[in-house]
């Protein structure tokens, strides 16, 4: 019985043993190595996981050093192994039938995130630098920085090209800290590529100027690109070819593009070759956006020009035949560095156009219609030297500038008066600025300058008109030089300066126009020279405490001018003070509010005692007076900024008021327009006020803006022996967003509204609006295909309740051969609109015009890059 | 002139074996927010840190980008020259907003190849560095699921250094990484908080990115210790801030006696005691 029983047990535990390792027998190792299929390597730290059928995960591990991986799963029925690893194609593999070890290669391949961009890093500020992530506004359809920058909150990119914060122009534009384009930044907001820049900065209240820092206020911003690594100590290159047939003008197309940048830490380089004849302006990349006003004064008396046209883009307007190439070097030695901008354009732009030109008068509206077809050609040539020296202690500028341009315009026209006319104008203009500032005992500046300006702007009207020639010669030479010397001093955040120095200016202007017909009054020639010599003192004051900054500003001058006969002499005082308060009680809120009054110097020019002719129907009669005009203003600008949410607003409003003792007045001679001057009370008001409202939208990783404006202006004016009172109101409102709501699509959408009204002698026109839509929608079916479908719809109101609508539209479809090679096919204007028609209004006539436009173009492209 | 070759030699594959290092590459950016209590209330959630997490591979770095940023600019003469101007120009401007403040105060640095965490942290006025070896991984994948910035996360749970955690992995994203010293569950963790809610990091942002793994700033001015010996001198600290400033600073003659709260009161202990809130380690 003992026996039995204890056999029994025996038996009991041998079953229970096998039991157990029967269970133990039904665990299943699940193990492996991951191997990376191209290199033939194995693949550390890829996630490895067992989903059952019903697709929850049993058991997960990562491959170890050597690839390998092991776990133990109940059973393997009906699961699936997952290995995944970023920047390697997954790989899911059924267990049913499969024996252990696994050998399991990973394919290259890369999984597309969706990104929600990293908060943190999309606006960023510091004291009062803010920081713009680039990659979190970036769109897929983005090629250019630029196209980035209009995406920024904050950051307003004009048509021109012109940067703003805030509703204020920049006053730097630096690459990695270095100030290599001056004002022509345009070629780097057009050529740097945005995944090469890896942040946007603004700097507020930037003083360029260290030796002025805590010495004298800056109310403006700096931008500066921060490169990614990949872009910086080495050169980058990207490069476009595209050909193609355009419709009208009936031919074949291009457009190309080579940009190459160095920015290493002794050495920049920017060269960009640009050449296009498919209506795209090339100026942006050319303008000096910080270019003071040229001392000269010079101004041409020739007026032909090609017909503008005021409210669409140049793509669809402009039949051209551009080319830029330049050529900006920075070399820093020692403290200080120099630098070399070289730009050369060539410009050739045809237009034809039919105008019907009325001019209001008190006997009835007079009515001359005139079809003109013209090409202008354009040669400009620039060099700008500097070197500067920007310490704590000392600052030392000096900027060596040459200009010159061929300038050469051909226009036919026919209809009531049939005439050809060609102008030359060219201009040659050279300018020296030498800048020294000396910071000493902390506190005292000492600065010295001396600016010297020449220019030529000799003007030839060639005019063939009824079988008959004439030929008008201008010659306009000025110089202009400029001394002067300023003491400061700062004590308790009081900055106390004194500026003084000597101006002179020297011009003289010849002009002849022999048979003239008879039916105009006056002279035909003109003898002139118009000089001045200035001494001037400018005390300043600024005071700092705390928050608020205010600034005073006292010039006071005395002038000789001299005109050698055509007129007197006359010695003028002239005092225009300013006073400036900025408040910024903390990093989000800064306000400002600033006036000032003066009296100034009529434009020189206008000094002749015979006529001009500025076009073969205009003709100006100048003065022989002196006169000096007044003006007082006042404005005050807020702007508020919350980085955090992304928001950015400003707002401005200005008044002004300007007395001037002449008033333009128009003559008719026959078919001649004879401008004159004559002396008359001549008051005008200007209100202008505007607002802006940016915000980023990071739901969809994009941006939204708001801006409304509203001016009125009001003057006397003075025609035919009567006097007119103009009114004239307009106010506009406009809005953006953009965002890419899922992986596959982004889009931008552009919305702009303006009314505006004429009122003559309490006499009103009826308010004419203008709206502008402009819609582009980027799909991205496939990492390597883009298609973009954008398009314009434009409405301008002709007379009241009638309605001109244009819709333009437009596809581009982008291909990503590998990461160097990008294939595009662009269709412009499907619908093949080719004309346009518009009225304006100036303040005593009515301009309507009938404009071609670009045809339907087909455009081929290939991109490269390095 | 064989010695020198061979030395050359070493120096060279030295170098390059740094240069290799220090150019890790992160692959994927996520933002965090890390909720902790107020030490000094008990408060829950009353305090918000925004936290970095760059992984790639298997390594990672998750830090603080304020804190980073100040850390690097006192890291040469010049940018603590730049610091000090800031914070001096704020401070006379009256600007108390712009002096630029540190966030959060610790770095977690993975590296898989060494299976080590570095951890770099402040204890009191003492900044401290330790290794740890990084746990083998016990996350326990429940059922439940939920999207998170556009992710379908998974939810696991498993013991840390004390606490009870729950975490959000997404099996989309297969970068074994998370915030703080969570990793190791298949697939980045977007979500984590402990059972009782004391602390957690939720991700706000996520983004593909070439930035390079850098190395910690000033990591010669933290002080070696192990992980339990830097929870207890923190512990320490907060049992006793004012001994221990006094016992640091008192030679060269500062102390401090007493804070007093905004009634003029005497404060007895400026913050509360380990029952009422401890720290994200409870195991020390």
């Amino acid at each position: 019985m003992r026996n039995r029983l204890s056999r029994m047990k025996r038996f009991i535990s041998y079953m229970i043993c096998l039991i157990v390792s029967a269970i133990a027998m039904a665990q299943v190792n699940v193990t492996g190595t991951v191997i990376d299929k191209e290199a033939d390597e194995p693949v550390v730290g890829a996630s490895v996981i067992v989903k059952g059928a019903d697709g929850k995960i049993k058991k997960f591990a990562s491959s170890k050093a050597d690839g390998k991986f092991a776990m133990s799963v109940p059973s393997v029925q009906g699961c699936r192994l997952e290995v995944s690893m970023m920047s390697f194609a997954k790989q899911s593999i059924p267990l049913d039938s499969v024996k252990f070890p696994l050998t399991v290669y990973l394919e290259p391949g890369s999984i597309q995130l969706k990104e929600v961009a990293v908060k943190a890093d999309r606006i960023r500020e510091q004291g009062d630098t803010i920081t713009y992530g680039v990659s979190a506004f970036a769109q897929a359809q983005d090629r250019s920085i630029g196209d980035v920058l209009k995406r920024m909150p904050g950051i307003d990119v004009a048509k021109s090209g012109k940067i703003q914060y805030q509703g204020e122009d920049i006053n730097k534009f630096y690459i990695e800290g270095s100030d290599l384009l001056g004002g022509k930044y345009g070629i780097a907001t057009n050529g740097i590529r945005h995944e090469d820049v890896g942040a946007v900065e603004v700097m507020e209240n930037h003083q360029p100027m260290q030796v002025l820092s805590g010495i004298a206020f800056s109310d403006k911003a700096a931008i500066n690109l921060k490169l990614k690594n990949k872009a910086k100590a080495t050169w980058t290159f990207h490069g476009d070819a595209g050909g193609g047939y355009s419709w009208q003008p009936d031919g074949a197309i291009w457009d190309g593009e080579l940009f190459a940048m160095a920015v290493m830490p002794g050495f920049q380089n920017i060269t960009t070759l640009r050449t296009n004849n498919t209506g795209e302006n090339l100026s942006s990349s050319s303008t000096d956006f910080f270019a003071d006003r040229r001392q000269t004064g010079l101004s041409r008396y020739v007026g032909v020009g090609l017909p503008g046209v005021p409210s669409l883009s140049d793509k669809r307007t402009r039949f051209n035949r551009s080319f830029l190439v330049s050529t900006n070097s920075l070399w820093k030695f020692g403290r200080g560095e120099f630098k070399a901008n070289i730009d050369y354009s060539f410009n050739r732009v045809t237009a034809d156009a039919s105008n019907i030109t009325t001019y209001f008068l008190d006997e009835g509206n007079r009515v001359i219609t005139e079809n003109r077809s013209g090409t202008e050609h354009e040669h400009a040539l620039s060099g700008k030297f500097i070197y500067e020296l920007n310490q704590k202690t000392a600052f030392i500028n000096n900027t060596l500038k040459t200009n010159i341009n061929w300038n050469d315009v051909s226009l036919s026209t026919t209809g009531s008066i049939p005439n050809g006319q060609t102008a030359k104008l060219p201009d040659y203009y050279v300018s020296n600025n030498f800048k020294i500032i000396k910071r000493f005992n902390g506190n005292h500046l000492v600065t010295f300058q001396s600016v010297n300006e020449w220019e030529s702007l000799p003007q030839t009207l060639n005019l063939d008109m009824n079988g008959e020639g004439f030929r008008q010669h201008i010659s306009d030479h000025a110089f202009y030089t400029h001394e002067s010397a300023a003491y400061a001093f700062n004590i308790k955040g009081i900055t106390v300066s004194l500026e003084g120095g000597i101006k002179g200016y020297f011009r003289s202007m010849d002009s002849q126009l022999p048979d003239m017909p008879e039916e105009l009054p006056g002279l035909t020639e003109n003898v002139v020279n118009t000089n001045y010599l200035t001494v001037y003192a400018t005390p300043k004051l600024e005071y700092w405490v705390r928050r608020v900054n205010l600034s005073l500003n006292l010039p006071v001058s005395y002038a000789h001018y001299t005109f050698d006969k055509a007129i007197a002499d006359h010695d003028e005082v002239y005092f225009s003070p300013s006073l400036s308060f900025n408040w910024k009680p903390n990093n989000r809120f800064s306000g400002s509010v600033r006036g000032g009054l003066g009296r100034s110097p009529m434009n020189l020019n206008i000094i002749h005692p015979g006529l001009i002719m500025t076009n073969y129907r205009t003709l100006k009669a100048g003065t022989e007076q002196f006169y000096n005009s007044s003006s007082q203003n006042v404005s005050a600008s807020v702007s508020y900024k919350h980085t955090r949410h992304g928001l950015f607003a400003n707002g401005m409003v200005m008044h002004s008021w300007t007395n001037v003792p002449y008033t333009m007045a128009q003559q008719l001679y026959g078919d001649y327009v004879v401008y004159s001057y004559a002396d008359a009370k001549n008051d005008s008001k200007m209100l202008m006020a505007m607002g802006n409202i940016g915000k980023t939208l990071d739901f969809m990783r994009g941006s939204c803006n708001i801006n409304g404006s509203f001016n009125r202006n009001e003057s006397h004016m003075f025609s035919q022996s009567q006097s007119v009172n103009s009114v004239s109101t307009g106010w506009s409102i406009g809005g953006k967003i953009n965002g890419s709501p899922c992986r596959w699509f982004s889009f931008d959408y552009r919305i702009d509204y303006s009314d505006s009204r004429l009122t003559m002698n309490g006499q009103s026109e009826s308010w004419l609006s203008t709206m502008e839509n402009e819609l582009s929608l980027t799909f991205i079916p496939h990492h390597k295909w883009q298609w973009t479908v954008s398009g314009e719809h434009y409405r301008n109101e002709l007379t009241e309740h009638n309605y001109k609508n244009i819709v333009m539209l437009d596809t581009k479809l982008t291909y990503q051969l590998n990461k160097r090679i990008e294939l595009a096919a662009s269709l412009t204007n499907i619908l093949d609109k080719r004309s346009y028609n518009y009225t304006t209004y100036s303040q005593l006539t009515s301009f309507e015009s009938q404009r071609q436009l670009r045809g339907r173009q087909l455009l081929f492209s290939i991109t490269l890059r390095k | 002139m064989n010695n020198m070759k061979h030395l050359f030699a070493i120096l060279l594959t030295l170098l390059v074996t740094i240069a290799a290092n220090a150019q890790q590459k992160a692959e994927i950016e996520v933002s965090y927010t890390e909720y902790q209590p107020n030490m000094r209330t008990g408060e829950k959630n009353g305090v918000t840190h925004q936290y970095i997490l760059l992984a790639g591979g298997d390594n990672s770095k998750f830090y603080s980008p304020r804190t980073e940023y100040i850390d690097s600019l006192n890291s040469t003469p010049e940018g603590k020259a730049k610091y000090q101007e800031m914070t001096r120009s704020a401070y006379l401007g009256g600007k108390m907003n712009d002096i630029p403040r540190a966030d959060g105060s610790y770095y977690v640095v993975k590296t898989g190849v060494n299976n080590k965490f570095a951890c770099y942290d402040t204890a009191g006025t003492e900044k401290f560095y330790y290794e740890e070896e990084i746990p083998q991984s016990n996350w326990e994948v429940g059922d439940s699921s939920k999207t998170i910035l556009g992710y379908e996360c998974f939810t696991a749970t498993a013991d840390f250094h004390g606490r009870k955690w729950i975490v959000w992995f997404t099996p989309e994203i297969p970068v074994v990484a998370g915030p703080w010293k969570l990793q190791g569950a298949p697939g980045l963790i977007l979500e984590a908080a402990t059972e009782d809610g004391l602390y957690s990091f939720v991700a706000d942002g996520i983004q593909q990115t070439d930035k390079n793994i850098t190395p910690i700033y000033l990591s010669g001015e933290y002080g070696k210790t192990d992980r339990i010996k830097f929870f207890k001198a923190k512990r320490s600290f907060f049992d006793n801030p004012l001994g221990k400033i006094n016992a640091q600073f008192g030679g060269s003659g500062i102390s401090i006696s007493n804070v007093r709260d905004k009634d003029g009161q005497a404060v007895e202990r400026i913050y509360v005691p380990r029952e009422t809130a401890d720290f994200i380690e409870t195991d020390y």
